[in-house]
């Protein structure tokens, strides 16, 4: 048997719920590059599916390229762990009805932030190790 | 980019969304098709159509990947939420992780389910046999209170006369119904063509016993017995199908057996086994060739006991009246009793013992599959240690160890009753088709239900006992040891001590069964050195018939007859000689009479096996002649009655005395029969007869209707068989012959059956040896490895190389000694059950054991040169370095 599976275990056994239904926001750490992206993007403004990969492809240069499949997929666990909501209010332009909007809830945010956090002391350690270049400007 | 590509790239792509599970596929769906098209779209407008098409590919198969992970993770959280508690979850991943440590080694894995798949299918394959033919009830109703009574003389049973069980049956009050049986071939005429089928001659109640009514008509009862009565005949299904072409109105038709025309009273239901399976029709014993007299003892008697009489109630009952019987008629009932057995038991008792004995080495060796297959993977969880420390460490208990171990020997074991079962399949046919014709209810051998259920029995049985070895031993490993290499070195010379234990019991097992074979090869080599006292040369040629006695009904015909044909045979191309005999040795045809040495009271009586022969028949057959004369023109039908005795009938009648010349008393002959001759004894039943008293009368003064023809032919006997019916039918076209086989062939079916267990032995045998040098290898060759530190310091102090050979071989030696004298023990032990099936070998005869020990000390040393040598190549430099 596993650690993971000792500790799932003891929750089941003695924890209620809902404490084990929604974990802290550093349980969910680290998430998983196409997740952090679609976060960032909602970070800046509301946005619908085309528009995120639209968005994620331009952000990293064309390096990480979203289909539709893997962001629907993305967006379904985000949804589940209610780090983003869906809109209900349709835009008032005619072409866009078929269209859903997600935003970032608070709890999105406060993820997102504890992810770039953790992304930027790795990155600080990177540097320390002299693994990365300190940018000249 | 055209419209028409969009629109089948849509297409395509809506087509990829039903992997999806519907509910994604309801709140997603419609994004996920608009989030497509826009960018097919836009990548259109800003690269152009071809790399528009390759994103859209790539998206699809995107699609695809994540619309089946989808799917996957909803069923596995639907998993979570039916399972009723961690237990099952534990045992799920246990399942999981069994099958991926089974995957990880593939070559152990299949060598273990290949060895578990050959013990369980050798063992479910004899069990199939053994649950048709002694298990399984008696598919009749109230199995149960049927029995068979024979009567016996001075202790030993014999067949029953008619006068004597008429008797029974109008005093005795246990039975509800009483009948007799006389199997015997039966001419059917009238039917396109002569045709000799099985047969029954039956008195009494027979199908009231048997508790089967028949499908239409009447069955046979009492009243068919009475002299006066219309002659009637009941067939089976079978016979009303082949002859009758199942016609409807069957019952009231005629038809002709041996000549006498019967009415079809009743017709059977198809599947009507009752006592044996061979029957087609069912003749009242009046129309019979037994004389229904006090004297002849021809019929076996069958009863269905009334409500709540017990056997032991019925056997006092009817040893009353056996001794009554006895009283009122000492001349033919002197030492007469009655012997009662259940149905079942009279059926199989040749076979009881055989088939208990070879059921129990296939368990055996099943038993020595299980631990070839548990030391096996004791010597492969070795290299898991390290997998197996973490795990404790990290807080497993050493019962979710342990479960862990027997769930994956289950799993390997199921996989093993698989494989064991399509083996059975095989197996079963093939024993069915091989083996010795009379194992009773062998028709009834599959694999159904129950045969499953022993495979299933025998998979958990064996995953249990093979998981809980290994299992016991982790358990028993403190935690901390598994990492520390000290502690481990202890662990692992605990290994190899528990599979040196395991191979230990493998090879006393394989001593069990190849002490059993060795005793059973000997008995069968001294049986078939037997000379059974006549030529079984394959060079004669044997066919039966029944001349129809209404038509030869007197002597003189019949005889007239049987002089016709011996001429004709004879005469017949490439046949040398011909002879006929009434009944020829190891046809399962014989006639024991009772007689005594002299007219006087209270004298001898004594049996002896009683022929009629023609002129040539000692001459054909090579028996020899010791004293006076055969038979000649001189002994002819109205001459004195001659007799020609055999050794042991002549030393048993007049001990020390000469033969010829005297005469012996048989009961009911107005003259008493003088003795011309004395010929070699032979052996008429079976080659394990220890005495053969038998005496012969000339075809001339004793003819009769039933006679076996014996033709001495030139080359193959068998291919001359259709000119020696034809020479028959040259007398008389429409007399049936039948049973056309040579003598050789007869002598060889008699030792069939010891060479059907020797095969299975054999084949047991060579297995357990199989499974011996398999283990034994294993556990040497680990034995080595742990120790070639060890043996690379005794190298360097200056141990030779010999000396290292000799310490690992002995290592071997000293599991295979143990082994064998374990084995050994046992199988002295367990000897005595082969007691019934051994011939001139004693179950202590010292030459299988010794066999088996050489055998195995030799297949023991073999196994274990390959890693001695490994050890005394060692290379202590090498060694002490590393």
């Amino acid at each position: 048997m596993s650690p993971a599976d000792a500790r799932h275990r003891a929750d089941a056994a003695e924890a209620p719920d809902e404490i084990a239904m929604t974990p802290r926001p550093h349980d969910l750490l680290p998430l998983s590059a196409v997740s952090f992206e679609i976060l960032m993007t909602l970070a800046d403004a509301d946005a619908h599916g085309y528009h995120i990969m639209q968005d994620v492809e331009r952000r990293t240069n064309g390096g990480v390229t979203l289909h539709p499949g893997t962001l629907y997929r993305a967006l379904a666990r985000l949804l589940e762990q209610e780090l983003i909501e869906e809109l209900d209010e349709r835009r008032e332009r005619v072409e866009d009805e078929r269209r859903r909007y997600y935003r970032l809830t608070k709890r999105g945010r406060a993820v997102a932030e504890a992810e770039a956090a953790r992304l930027e002391q790795q990155v600080r350690h990177a540097r320390a190790r002299r693994l990365l270049r300190r940018q000249e400007r | 980019m055209s419209a028409l590509t969009l629109r089948v790239l849509m297409a395509l792509y809506r087509a990829t969304l039903v992997l999806y599970p519907a509910s994604f596929r309801a709140r997603f769906g419609a994004g996920m098709v608009r989030a497509f098209a826009d960018g097919v779209g836009g990548r259109a407008s800003a690269r152009g159509a071809i790399a528009a098409v390759l994103w859209a590919m790539r998206a699809v198969a995107d699609a695809i990947g994540s619309g089946l992970a989808e799917r996957r993770l909803l069923r596995r959280r639907a998993a979570i939420g039916r399972s009723p508690g961690p237990r099952l979850r534990e045992v799920v991943q246990d399942l999981r992780f069994a099958i991926r440590q089974i995957r990880r080694r593939p070559g152990l894995a299949a060598l273990s389910i290949l060895t578990l798949g050959v013990g369980i299918g050798a063992s479910s394959a004899v069990f199939s046999i053994l649950d048709a033919s002694l298990l399984r009830p008696l598919n009749l109703p109230e199995p149960a209170e049927i029995v068979t009574i024979l009567e016996t003389n001075e202790g030993r049973p014999s067949q029953v006369s008619f006068d004597n069980w008429s008797d029974w049956k109008s005093q005795a009050t246990s039975f509800e119904a009483l009948a007799l049986l006389r199997p015997q071939t039966i001419n059917l005429t009238g039917v396109s063509e002569p045709t000799p089928v099985r047969g029954a001659f039956v008195a009494g109640d027979f199908f009231g016993v048997a508790g089967v009514p028949p499908a239409r008509g009447r069955p046979l009862g009492p009243a068919d017995d009475r002299t006066d009565a219309p002659p009637a005949v009941v067939i089976s299904h079978w016979a009303w199908q082949r002859y009758f072409a199942g016609r409807d109105d069957i019952v009231g038709q005629p038809i002709h057996l041996n000549n006498i025309a019967f009415t079809i009273a009743g017709v059977m239901p198809a599947g009507f086994y009752f006592p044996y399976d061979n029957a087609r029709v069912w003749v009242p014993a009046r129309f019979g060739p037994s004389r229904l007299a006090r004297s002849v003892r021809s019929f076996v008697a069958f009863g269905r006991l009334r409500d709540g009489v017990t056997i032991e109630a019925a056997r006092v009952e009817l040893a009353g009246i056996a001794a009554s019987l006895a009283a009122a008629f000492p001349g033919t009932n002197a030492n007469s009793g009655a012997r009662i057995d259940p149905l079942h038991s009279f059926l199989t008792s040749d076979v009881r013992q055989p088939l208990a004995v070879v059921f129990g080495l296939a368990l055996l060796l099943a038993a020595a599959a299980c631990a070839n297959v548990t030391s096996l993977q004791l010597g492969a969880t070795a290299g898991r240690r390290s997998e197996i420390a973490v795990r404790t460490a990290l807080g497993a208990g050493r019962t979710r160890i342990a479960r862990q171990l027997v769930v994956e020997h289950l799993v390997l074991a199921l996989f093993g009753g698989a494989l064991g079962l399509l083996i059975a399949r095989q197996l079963v046919p093939l024993a069915v088709a091989y083996s010795p014709l009379d194992v009773f209810g062998l028709y009834r051998a599959a694999l159904d239900m129950r045969v499953v259920a022993f495979a299933a029995a025998a998979t958990i049985l064996a995953g249990l006992v093979s998981g809980l070895v290994p299992a016991v031993h982790w358990a028993g490993q403190p935690a901390a040891a598994a990492l520390g290499s000290g502690a481990r070195a202890s662990g692992d010379r605990q290994l190899t001590r528990t599979r040196a234990w395991l191979v230990g019991g493998q090879v006393a097992m394989a001593a069990v069964l190849l002490t059993a074979g060795g005793m059973l090869v000997k008995s069968y080599l001294a049986l078939t050195a037997v000379a059974p006292g006549f030529s079984a040369a394959d060079q004669l040629l044997t066919m039966e018939y029944r001349l129809p006695a209404n038509r030869y009904n007197t002597a003189e015909q019949q005889l007239q007859f049987h002089e016709r044909v011996v001429q004709r045979i004879a005469a017949v191309p490439g046949v040398r000689g011909a002879a006929l005999v009434r009944a020829l040795p190891f046809s399962g045809n014989g006639n024991v009479v009772t007689y005594l040495t002299e007219e006087a009271p209270g004298a001898a009586q004594r049996q002896a096996e009683f022929n009629t022969i023609s002129d040539e028949y000692f001459r054909l057959m090579r028996i020899p002649v010791l004293a006076g004369r055969t038979f000649d023109a001189r002994d002819r039908a109205d001459a004195p009655p001659a007799i020609v005795v055999s050794r042991s009938f002549a030393e048993q009648a007049w001990p020390g005395e000469s033969a010829l010349g005297r005469e012996i008393v048989l009961p009911g002959l107005a003259v008493q029969p003088r003795v011309i001759g004395v010929v070699g004894d032979v052996r008429h039943r079976a080659l394990t007869e220890t005495t053969s008293p038998a005496f012969y009368a000339r075809t001339a003064q004793s003819p009769g209707v039933f006679m076996t023809i014996v033709a001495e032919t030139i080359g193959d006997p068998l291919a001359h068989r259709d000119a020696v019916k034809h020479a028959v039918w040259e007398i008389d076209p429409d007399q049936p012959v039948w049973k056309e086989r040579t003598l050789a062939s007869l002598v060889d079916g008699s030792v069939q059956p010891m060479r059907s267990m020797f095969g299975a032995l054999a084949i047991f045998a060579c297995a357990a040896l199989l499974l011996v040098i398999a283990g034994m290898h294993g556990v040497i060759s680990q034995s080595v490895n742990q120790r070639t530190r060890e043996i690379g310091v005794r190298m360097a102090l200056g141990a030779d190389r010999i000396a290292v050979l000799r310490d690992v071989l002995a290592r071997g030696l000293r599991l295979t000694l143990i082994g064998l004298a374990v084995g050994l023990i046992v199988s002295i032990w367990l000897s005595r059950l082969l007691g019934d099936m051994l011939f001139r070998t004693t179950p202590l005869d010292p030459l299988p054991y010794a066999a088996t020990a050489a055998l195995l000390a030799a297949i023991a040393t073999l196994s274990s040169y390959l890693p001695a040598r490994r050890a005394a190549s060692i290379d202590p430099a090498i060694t002490l370095r590393t």
